[in-house]
């Protein structure tokens, strides 16, 4: 009689190793059309910026977060120069960045803009003439 | 006995395994924020694709990004949107734009008025973070290429004068923009069913909706897509990695597939490859331009 005592246990072990390799690959690749919270960067909608920060790069603390029903407001000094300036955006789409007090950003220009990170990550986009072009976001179904 | 209990013992790590999988399918969202280089490079594609896009001369425009590697299917491009001009450039020989130009330069010695950006609008259908539904939305061009691409390229076909007109009707239309969209979210949806729609699949049936008024629903524009002889891309996907998709995320399905085709690993649906040439066959646009 021909033993069969170990084929069911090898296929459904392999079936086993097979879908948690296949788990972990899927989980490793994001789906081609999902969106991501690098397309929800917050975008300031008004910025009066150290002029020295505008063209190059350099640091500024955020001296103040004022939130309101309009947007949040941060106040934010030149770590260089201590020029202060201001960057606002609307609603609460900066919140999520979860910026306090005293946070040291990394404001970098690039051709659309000034980018503004913390410990290398994008918080927010300031964009230029032609960053304001380029940028947008609106939900249009539920 | 000990074969009984080995074979109880596996079931039973199996269902955990399983429980522990399915809780997580459709958390897929990445919530890190991006990184200061891939921004730059995804504004400064942008920027290159909306230069590319105005010197087009095209008011819509069907464009495709490389969201994801799926070359082992031999496919270049992942997600489908439709781009539409929302300014108006100014006559020539205003002066109207000083900033956001191209710059001015002289021809023939003579000055010439720099050339004002356009404004593009992308409208589209995204998947919601891994989960079985999707949304459509209206977004920048940066915005599109900040979602993380596996290339940092783009590829549009312009579509004829007639076809652009029929889309910018829909695309500055928020009701009959979402005409044919679906919220059950697959990646593999079949494009005769309806059960599901892909982000493909709802440009594609939009783009029929927008062409024939007779299309009204999503069934009529699959049947004018038949009609207008549209070819679906087949892709070969056998069962252990069918299986293996369906645990463990939300977003894929395969019970829309009819049986025959599905169980020969004969997945069809909508790429953009399939679209391009479909689109090109039929003179609604012309061909692919890259932008790198």
């Amino acid at each position: 009689m021909k033993p069969a005592s170990k084929f069911p246990t090898r296929q459904a072990t392999l079936a086993l190793v097979a879908a948690l390799v296949m788990n972990t690959a899927a989980h490793a690749e994001r789906s081609a059309s999902e969106v991501s919270q690098a397309s929800m960067v917050p975008v300031a909608i008004s910025v009066a910026l150290p002029v020295v920060l505008v063209g190059g790069v350099g640091s500024i603390v955020v001296t103040s977060v004022q939130a309101s029903a309009e947007g949040t407001v941060w106040v934010v000094e030149s770590v260089a120069d201590g020029v202060k300036g201001s960057v606002c955006f609307a609603g609460r789409a900066v919140e999520a960045a979860g910026i306090a007090v005293g946070t040291v950003l990394v404001a970098t220009a690039v051709s659309t803009g000034t980018v503004l990170s913390n410990a290398g990550r994008v918080v927010a986009f300031i964009p230029n003439e032609i960053g304001r072009s380029l940028s947008y976001n609106e939900r249009v179904s539920r | 006995m000990i074969r009984a209990r080995l074979l109880l013992r596996l079931l039973v790590g199996a269902i955990a395994i399983a429980t522990a999988v399915t809780a997580t399918a459709g958390q897929t969202c990445d919530n890190t924020p991006p990184d200061t280089v891939s921004v730059a490079r995804a504004m400064g594609l942008a920027e290159r694709v909306q230069r590319s896009l105005d010197a087009s001369g095209a008011q819509v425009v069907i464009i495709a990004r490389a969201g994801q590697d799926l070359t082992k299917y031999g496919l270049n491009w992942s997600h489908l949107a439709f781009a539409y001009r929302v300014d108006t450039p100014p006559p020539y020989g205003s002066n109207a734009t000083i900033l956001g130009t191209y710059g001015t330069g002289t021809a023939a010695g003579l000055p010439y008025p720099a050339t004002p950006r356009g404004t593009w609008r992308i409208a589209h259908k995204l998947n919601q973070c891994g989960t079985a539904q999707a949304a459509i939305y209206r977004q920048g061009l940066a915005e599109f290429f900040l979602d993380t691409p596996f290339r940092y390229e783009a590829a549009y076909v312009v579509p004829n004068l007639e076809v652009q007109a029929a889309l910018l009707q829909v695309l500055t239309d928020d009701q009959r923009l979402v005409q044919w969209h679906t919220p059950a979210y697959s990646v593999v949806a079949y494009p005769w069913s309806t059960r599901y729609q892909q982000s493909n699949q709802w440009a594609l049936e939009t783009l029929a909706g927008s062409l024939e008024p007779a299309a009204s629903t999503r069934e009529r524009a699959q049947a004018w897509l038949q009609l207008h002889d549209y070819q679906p891309t087949v892709l070969h996907i056998d069962a252990l990695t069918r299986l293996g998709g369906r645990m463990t995320r939300a977003n894929v399905a395969f019970d829309d597939h009819p049986n025959a085709k599905r169980f020969s690993d004969h997945i069809e649906t909508v790429t953009v490859e399939s679209m391009f040439s479909w689109m090109q066959r039929t003179q609604i646009a012309g061909m692919p331009t890259v932008v790198r």
